[in-house]
C-alpha cells in the first residue's frame, strides 16, 4: 500500500510536467493544425537555462522565469520565420518544419552545450518531505504544484480572457474568426508564447529531478503528443487530464511491470488506441459519421 | 505519332547509369565507401517514396524497418547460424510481414494521426531492439557473416558490395517507375492529392495506403539486411527516431514523389558531409537546416522544383 | 420501383435534422431537379446517397439493394457517381491524369501485375488513356488535356468534375451545384452536355440554385425543406405548389 501511494505520489509529479508539455502542444495544434513538436527543443532548452544561471550564481526560480521568458520570444520569433510562411500550404509541411526545427536545436545543443550531462542542483532536491508513508523532496512537491497550477491557471486564462477567447474562436473557425475581426496573427504570437513559457517551465521543474543534456526533450514532447491524440487533439482539458494519466500509468508500470520499458507504455497505448479509434479517444469521428 | 525510344529522359538515365556502374573503378577506397553507403540511403528514399512521395503518408518509423530487416537478418545468422542468404530473405519476408500488421491499423488513421503513430511505432522499436538485451545485444549485434559469394565474386568488402547495391537500386527504381505510370501509382497519388476525392472516385483507400506502406517497409527490410551483411555489426540507432527523421529529411530535400528526387536527395545530404569531413554530430544540423530551407523556400524539393518551374528542364530529368 | 429508392432517410447532427424521413424515388434514364433553400439538406441527401455520411435511420435502395451506410468507393463501383458543391480536384495533376483516376474502378491491374508487366496490366495502361482522351473529346476539354488541373479556367475545371465521375461508368450522377460560379453562356454548354449522358441512358440527380435553370432542364423534381421533402412533382406542378413559394419567401 505505501509503494502504491508512492508510485502513484510519483506519478502525479511526472504528469504534472506531461500535462504542461501537452497542453502546449493541444494549444498550438488547435490554433494552426500543426502538431509542434520543436517544443520539446524549448523544454529541454530551458532546463540548460536554469543550469547555466544556477552556475552564475541566480536562485533556481528565478532562472525558471528567465527561461520562460526566453522560450516565450523564441517560441514567437519561430511562429513568425517558420511557421508563418508555411501556413497556408499542406498541413504536412508545417508538421515536418517543426521536426526539423526540433532536430536543428537538439543537435545544436549537442554540439554547443556539450555532450555531457547536466546536474542542476538546488537546495529542494535535497529536502525532504514526508506526507504520511509518502516520501517526497521538495522539489517534487514543487514540480507537482507548479505544474498543476500552471497549467490549470492556463486553460483559466483562456476560457475567461478576452485573448482566450479569441484563441478558442480561431481553434474552432479559423476563416469565421478572422471574418468576424479577430486578429489571426496575434492570435497566433499569443498561443505560441504561451506554448513556449508552458514547454519551458516543464522542461526548467524537471531538469534538477532528471539530467539535463541535449536530447532530454525527445521522450518527452513525443509523450506530449501522445497525450494530446489520446486526449483529443486539440482539447485542452484532455491534455491535462491525460498528461497526468500517462504519469500514472508510466509510474506504476515502471513499479510493478518494467522499469526499463517505462516509455514504451506510452507508445504502446497509442497504438493500440489507434487501432481502435482511428482520430484518438476523445477526437471527432471521422467523416463517415 | 510512334513514341521516340531515346527521348531525353532515357538518355539521361543512361548516362546516370553507366557512370554508377562504373563507379568502383573510377572511386577507390574512401571515396568508393562513401558512394556505396550512400547507396544504402538511397534504397531508403526510394522505398520511403512509395508512402510518403506517392500516397502521400509521413512516416517516421521507416528506419524502424530498416533496423527491423538487419537484425532479422543477423539474428538469424548469429543465432541459428544460417547462412547469409537465406537469412536475408527471411528477414526481409519477416520485415514485410510486420509493417503489413503494423499497417493494418495504421491506414486507417489520417494526417498527423499516422505520422504521429509512426513516430511512436519507430520509438517502441528502437527501445525494445536496445533494452531486450539478450536477444538483440543491447548495443551492438555482432558477428554477422557476409553474403556468400556467387562463384569467385566474394562479397567482402565495399568494391564488390557495391554491385549488390547497385543491383537493389536498379530493382527500387524498376519498381518505382512502373509503379508510377500504372493504376496503381494513380491511386495512390489520388490519395495523396486529395483522400476523400479519391475514396469517392472509386479507390478503396486504405487497401492501397496499406499496400503502399508494407512495400515501404518490406523494401526498408531488404535494405536493412544488405546492411547487416556489409557492416557485419549493427546497433540499434538504425531504428532510432533520429535516423528516421535523415531519411524523411533526405527524401524531402530530394523531393518527395519524384525518382530522381529520392535517388539525388539521399545522396546530397550523405555524400557533401562526407566529404567535406563533418563530424557526426554536425550532421543533424546540416539536415535540419536543409530541411527547413525546403520546406519554406522549396517544398516540392529541389527535383520537384526543377520539373515544376523549369519545365524545359523537366525533360531531362528522369 | 425506381432505378433508386429512399425510405425514411434520416440524419441528425447534434439536435438538427439534415435529413428528416426522405422518400422518394428516382426513375431510370429522368433527369431529377433537387431544389429548396439554403441548408435545407440537398448536399446532406447526397452525402446519404454516395456513402459519404451513414444515416441514423432509414434506406437507400439502388437497383435493388440497400447501399445506406456503405463505404463511399463501393458505392462507386457499383454505379454511383457524384461532383461536389465546390470545385474539387486532383490540382496538382495534369486534367488527363484527373480522368485517368476516374478509370480506376472499372480497372483491375494490381500491384503484381503491374510489377511483372503482365498482359492485362499492359493492355489496361493503353486503353486508360485512350477512353480518357475520348470522354475528354465529348466533354469539350481535349485542349487542356495536358494542363494541370488547377490551372483551367473555373468552368473547365467543373466540366472535368463531371468528366472524371464519367469516367467511373456509373448509372447514375449526383450533380452538386454543377453551374454555380459560371457565366450563363458556359452554364449552357453544360447543360446540354447533361442532356446528352441522359439521352445515352444516364440517370440524374441534380442539385441547382437558379431555378429556372431546374425547371428547365429537369423531368421532375423534389423540393427539400428543413431536411423533409415538400413537394415532388414536375416543374409545371413545382412552380405552383404553394408551399414551395411560402419556403423560399419565408428563407431567404
Amino acid at each position: 500500500m505505501e509503494e502504491l501511494l508512492q508510485q502513484i505520489s510519483n506519478g502525479l509529479v511526472l504528469g504534472s510536467t506531461y500535462a504542461l508539455l501537452a497542453f502546449a502542444v493541444a494549444l498550438i495544434f488547435g490554433v494552426m493544425y500543426v502538431p509542434n513538436f520543436a517544443l520539446g527543443a524549448l523544454y529541454m532548452l530551458a532546463a540548460y537555462v536554469s543550469f547555466y544561471f544556477m552556475e552564475w550564481g541566480v536562485h533556481y526560480l528565478i532562472t525558471i522565469l528567465i527561461g520562460v521568458v526566453i522560450m516565450a520570444i523564441l517560441a514567437v520569433i519561430m511562429e513568425k520565420l517558420v511557421f508563418r510562411p508555411i501556413e497556408s500550404g499542406p498541413h504536412a509541411a508545417g508538421f515536418i518544419a517543426a521536426l526539423g526545427l526540433f532536430v536543428l536545436l537538439e543537435n545544436a545543443a549537442f554540439l554547443g552545450l556539450g555532450a555531457e550531462y547536466r546536474i542542476i542542483r538546488t537546495s529542494y532536491v535535497q529536502m525532504p518531505l514526508e506526507i504520511g508513508p509518502i516520501k517526497l523532496t521538495f522539489q517534487r512537491l514543487l514540480v507537482l504544484m507548479a505544474g498543476t497550477g500552471l497549467s490549470i491557471g492556463a486553460y483559466f486564462f483562456l476560457l475567461k480572457s478576452k485573448i482566450g477567447k479569441e484563441i478558442r474562436a480561431v481553434s474552432q473557425n479559423r476563416e469565421a474568426a478572422a471574418l468576424i475581426g479577430i486578429d489571426i496573427h496575434w492570435v497566433n504570437y499569443v498561443a505560441f508564447a504561451i506554448s513556449g513559457i508552458l514547454a519551458a517551465a516543464s522542461g526548467a521543474l524537471v531538469g534538477p529531478l532528471a539530467l539535463v543534456n541535449a536530447s532530454m526533450g525527445m521522450m518527452p514532447i513525443t509523450k506530449a503528443f501522445v497525450v494530446v491524440v489520446l486526449g483529443g487533439m486539440g482539447s485542452l482539458p484532455g491534455a491535462i487530464a491525460g498528461g497526468f494519466i500517462l504519469g500514472l500509468v508510466e509510474s506504476l508500470g515502471a513499479g510493478y511491470l518494467s522499469s526499463a520499458y517505462k516509455d514504451c507504455f506510452a507508445f504502446g497505448v497509442l497504438v493500440i488506441v489507434l487501432m481502435i479509434r482511428p482520430t484518438g479517444l476523445f477526437g471527432a469521428k471521422e467523416l463517415r459519421e | 505519332m510512334a513514341k521516340k525510344v531515346f527521348s531525353k529522359k532515357v538518355l539521361v538515365a543512361f548516362i546516370l547509369f553507366i557512370f554508377f556502374a562504373l563507379v568502383p573503378f573510377l572511386f577507390k577506397g574512401y571515396y568508393l565507401t562513401a558512394l556505396g553507403m550512400g547507396l544504402f540511403y538511397v534504397l531508403l528514399g526510394l522505398s520511403l517514396n512509395l508512402v510518403t512521395g506517392f500516397a502521400g503518408s509521413i512516416s517516421i518509423c521507416h528506419g524502424a524497418f530498416y533496423g527491423i530487416g538487419a537484425y532479422a537478418c543477423g539474428l538469424l545468422i548469429v543465432k541459428t547460424g544460417m547462412t547469409f542468404w537465406p537469412a536475408f530473405v527471411l528477414g526481409t519476408v519477416i520485415t514485410g510481414i510486420i509493417s503489413f500488421l503494423v499497417g493494418i491499423p495504421f491506414v486507417r488513421t489520417k494526417g498527423p494521426y499516422f505520422a504521429i503513430g509512426t513516430l511512436c511505432f519507430g520509438a517502441i522499436v528502437s527501445l525494445i531492439i536496445l533494452n531486450w538485451v539478450s536477444l538483440t545485444g543491447g548495443i551492438s549485434l555482432r558477428g554477422i557473416t557476409s553474403p556468400g559469394g556467387l562463384g569467385i565474386v566474394k562479397f567482402k568488402g565495399m568494391t564488390n558490395y557495391y554491385y549488390l547495391l547497385f543491383a537493389a537500386v536498379l530493382l527500387y527504381i524498376y519498381i518505382n517507375h512502373k509503379l508510377r505510370n500504372s493504376r496503381v501509382g494513380r491511386a495512390l497519388i489520388a490519395i495523396r492529392e486529395d483522400e476523400e476525392l479519391a475514396e469517392c472516385t472509386g479507390v478503396n483507400t486504405r487497401w492501397y495506403k496499406l499496400l503502399a506502406f508494407s512495400v515501404a517497409g518490406l523494401l526498408a527490410g531488404l535494405a536493412g539486411g544488405l546492411y547487416a551483411g556489409y557492416m557485419r555489426a549493427i546497433d540499434p540507432g538504425l531504428a532510432s527516431i533520429g535516423h528516421s527523421f535523415t531519411i524523411l529529411a533526405m527524401l524531402i530535400v530530394g523531393g518527395t514523389g519524384t525518382i530522381s528526387g529520392a535517388i539525388f536527395g539521399p545522396l546530397l545530404l550523405w555524400l557533401l558531409p562526407e566529404f567535406l569531413m563533418v563530424a557526426e554530430d554536425f550532421r543533424l544540423i546540416i539536415y535540419g537546416v536543409f530541411l527547413l530551407l525546403v520546406i519554406l523556400f522549396m517544398p516540392r524539393g529541389i527535383a520537384g522544383q526543377l520539373k515544376y518551374s523549369l519545365p524545359n528542364i523537366s525533360k531531362w530529368i528522369p | 420501383m425506381g432505378i433508386i429508392e429512399v425510405n425514411q432517410l434520416t440524419k441528425y447532427f447534434g439536435g438538427v435534422a439534415a435529413a428528416d424521413g426522405l422518400e422518394f424515388q428516382v426513375e431510370q434514364g429522368e433527369i431529377l431537379g433537387v431544389i429548396g433553400p439554403n441548408g435545407s439538406g440537398k448536399t446532406s441527401l447526397f452525402n446519404l446517397i454516395t456513402g459519404i455520411y451513414k444515416p441514423n435511420h432509414g434506406e437507400v435502395i439502388f437497383e435493388g439493394k440497400n447501399i445506406a451506410g456503405r463505404k463511399p468507393y463501393e458505392i462507386l463501383k457499383r454505379g454511383i457517381a457524384r461532383t461536389f458543391q465546390a470545385t474539387r480536384l486532383f490540382s496538382e495533376i495534369d486534367v488527363l491524369h484527373n480522368v485517368m483516376i476516374g478509370f480506376h474502378s472499372r480497372t483491375k491491374s494490381g500491384f503484381g501485375g503491374v510489377l511483372l508487366g503482365s498482359r492485362s496490366a499492359r493492355k489496361e495502361e493503353k486503353e486508360v488513356p485512350e477512353k480518357a482522351r475520348e470522354l475528354l473529346h465529348f466533354m469539350h476539354l481535349d485542349h487542356v488535356k495536358d494542363k494541370l488541373a488547377g490551372n483551367i479556367t473555373g468552368a473547365e475545371q467543373r466540366r472535368l468534375m463531371i468528366t472524371i465521375a464519367l469516367a467511373t461508368d456509373p448509372r447514375v450522377l449526383l450533380l452538386d451545384e454543377p453551374t454555380a460560379g459560371i457565366s450563363m453562356e458556359e452554364a449552357s454548354e453544360l447543360l446540354e452536355l447533361i442532356m446528352e449522358t441522359r439521352n445515352r441512358g444516364m440517370t440524374v440527380l441534380l442539385i441547382e440554385h437558379n431555378m429556372k435553370v431546374a425547371m428547365g432542364i429537369s423531368d421532375r423534381m423534389i423540393v427539400l425543406n428543413f431536411g423533409k421533402k415538400i413537394a415532388e412533382g414536375v416543374p409545371k406542378e413545382i412552380a405552383e405548389n404553394e408551399d414551395v413559394i411560402e419556403a423560399y419567401l419565408g428563407r431567404d
